[in-house]
């Protein structure tokens, strides 16, 4: 049996807050906004997390941002909203462990908190940052060639069309950190074993080709024990297809099962 | 039943003040948010939903019109339906029926809130049969945005952007040469089984204001609607949403909603309309 109740964090922060039935001294999940997505979620994303988590034991937030869903508007720096936020889930539920994250602009959010705020202990980074790179055009050829006959006639597109100006795109709209600063940023999350899953999509294409990206981008603290990497191309970048939600639930709350 | 365990954030500066809730039966609960007007209420309105992707692609957009008519004086009850947004209840259990007793539990709610205030059934896309269903039970004006008049022609969309999102290389950069196959019982992600598809086919917005009229001759309809989408007849005020504000519902995707003024004159337009508004 779980529990769920609204929750005004103060500061514009607004929610959903789902528990256990029985108190928990479990870290605290904090969902944060996919984009613009109110704190539903995708598709009920985040509610069908929270109750599949809060089936596991943990208790789960889901939030909308200033400027989503029922928040006023965006006025200031969101990391330290959330920061406050925390405060205040500390003196409402007794919360001083959380993991947070989410989709899209809730990774690079979720990243930047997890830095500032020591009191995260693990990160859920669906489609974040990486850098493009050279596994990244191996990445595209590949994609290319698994086009057949339509990816010459692309390829050669690409050679004799004049240059355009670049178009809008992740790069300009996300709020990614530099590559160098993502590498040592990542090793201080290690270095305080903060909890760290990350998981690229099909959907991601536009910077993320291949696998071998994560480790080119974020180096040698990839390969500590608290970092999770999974690489699912065949999916979107919305979970849309049931059996996509229904194996990213099993992911996640695979994962959490080290916080509990 | 209300549950809150943190009291509402105090009043801010320019904002009528909301309150999540659940509302509803224990075995049926459903989430609410309750918008005050700023300073006493002159009417308040019930705010039925659209669809399936359509309500998270309009949340936003309707929490700024009902702000936005909240500072106007006019209070409202937003909510989901039973197995939808932050509601109770697993996607399987939304239904057509469903719908329409849940839009009867928000209506008692905001009466419950706004006790001797003049309410107004609103519909948005889908949204609009429940809402034009309250209107003909209660005697109700009658706000629609962006309503849907014909059920089937909607679920026949809803099943061409099915087959495009799934061989769209966009969403499946990955795809090879044939599209992602169709999800039994799903359309665009959502849990749409045989029989509801069958309801929503037999939805006509022609036939409920019909059923309205019948109850009540003097129906004050109005509706916002795109620019160059054709006035329904039985409205007696049509407010031209410009085209660029109006094609949200189109693509499975999300951009930052703004109330631009074009857009805040329609809300207006509305809220000229309400009841109260000739006393002042």
């Amino acid at each position: 049996m779980i529990e769920e109740a609204p929750l005004d964090l103060g500061h514009g922060l607004t929610g959903v807050l789902t528990r256990p039935a029985q108190p928990t001294r479990r870290p605290l999940w904090v969902l944060l906004n996919a984009g613009f997505i109110p704190r539903s979620g995708p598709f009920r994303m985040h509610v069908d997390l929270a109750r599949a988590l809060a089936a596991q034991g943990f208790a789960v937030l889901r939030v909308d941002q200033p400027g989503v869903g029922d928040a006023p508007p965006k006025r200031g720096d969101d990391v330290a909203v959330i920061m406050r936020g925390f405060d205040r889930l500390g003196a409402l539920v007794g919360a001083d462990r959380f993991v947070i994250g989410g989709l899209c602009s809730a990774a690079d959010q979720g990243w930047k908190i997890a830095l500032a705020d020591e009191r995260v202990c693990g990160l859920l980074l669906l489609d974040p940052y990486a850098h493009r790179g050279a596994w990244f055009r191996v990445g595209q050829l590949q994609l290319l060639l698994g086009r057949g006959a339509s990816a010459l006639k692309t390829l050669l597109g690409r050679f004799t069309r004049r240059k355009r100006a670049p178009a809008i795109g992740d790069g300009n709209m996300r709020d990614w950190p530099a590559l160098a600063a993502a590498r040592v940023e990542l090793g201080r999350l290690v270095a305080r074993e903060v909890g760290v899953f990350a998981l690229y999509t099909g959907g991601a294409a536009a910077y993320f080709t291949h696998r071998a990206q994560f480790a080119a981008t974020f180096g040698a603290p990839t390969a500590a024990a608290c970092v999770r990497f999974e690489y699912w191309p065949d999916c979107d970048h919305m979970f849309m297809r049931v059996q996509d939600r229904a194996r990213l639930l099993q992911a996640i709350g695979d994962w959490g099962r080290a916080f509990a | 039943m209300t549950a809150t365990i943190a009291p509402p954030a105090p009043e801010r500066a320019g904002e009528a003040l909301h309150e999540f809730a659940f509302a509803g039966a224990p075995d049926r609960r459903l989430f609410t948010v309750f918008r005050a007007a700023r300073g006493p209420a002159r009417a308040a309105f019930v705010l039925c939903p659209p669809f399936f992707h359509e309500q998270f692609l309009s949340y936003r957009l309707l929490s700024l019109v009902a702000a936005r008519l909240a500072e106007r004086g006019i209070a409202s009850l937003r909510f989901d339906y039973y197995g939808s947004g932050d509601s109770w209840g697993d996607e399987t259990a939304f239904t057509l029926d469903g719908v329409f007793a849940d839009a009867g539990t928000a209506l008692d709610e905001l009466a419950r809130r706004v006790p001797g205030v003049p309410l107004i059934a609103f519909g948005a896309r889908a949204g609009a049969w429940p809402a034009a269903r309250l209107a003909q039970r209660h005697r109700l004006p009658l706000w629609l945005w962006q309503p849907l008049t014909d059920g089937r022609a909607w679920l026949d969309e809803l099943v061409a952007m099915d087959a495009r999102e799934r061989a769209s290389r966009l969403r499946y950069p990955f795809i090879g040469t044939q599209p992602k196959p169709a999800e039994a019982d799903r359309l665009l992600a959502s849990y749409c089984p045989a029989s509801l598809r069958a309801q929503i086919a037999a939805q006509s917005l022609d036939g409920l204001l019909a059923e309205a009229r019948s109850a009540d001759a003097a129906l004050d309809l109005r509706v916002v609607d795109d620019e160059r989408a054709a006035p329904l007849p039985q409205a007696r005020q049509h407010v031209a949403l410009p085209a660029a504000a109006a094609g949200w519902h189109a693509r499975i995707d999300l951009r930052a909603t703004f109330i631009t003024p074009p857009v805040a004159a329609c809300i207006d337009a509305l809220a000229q309309a309400a009841p109260g508004e000739e006393a002042k």
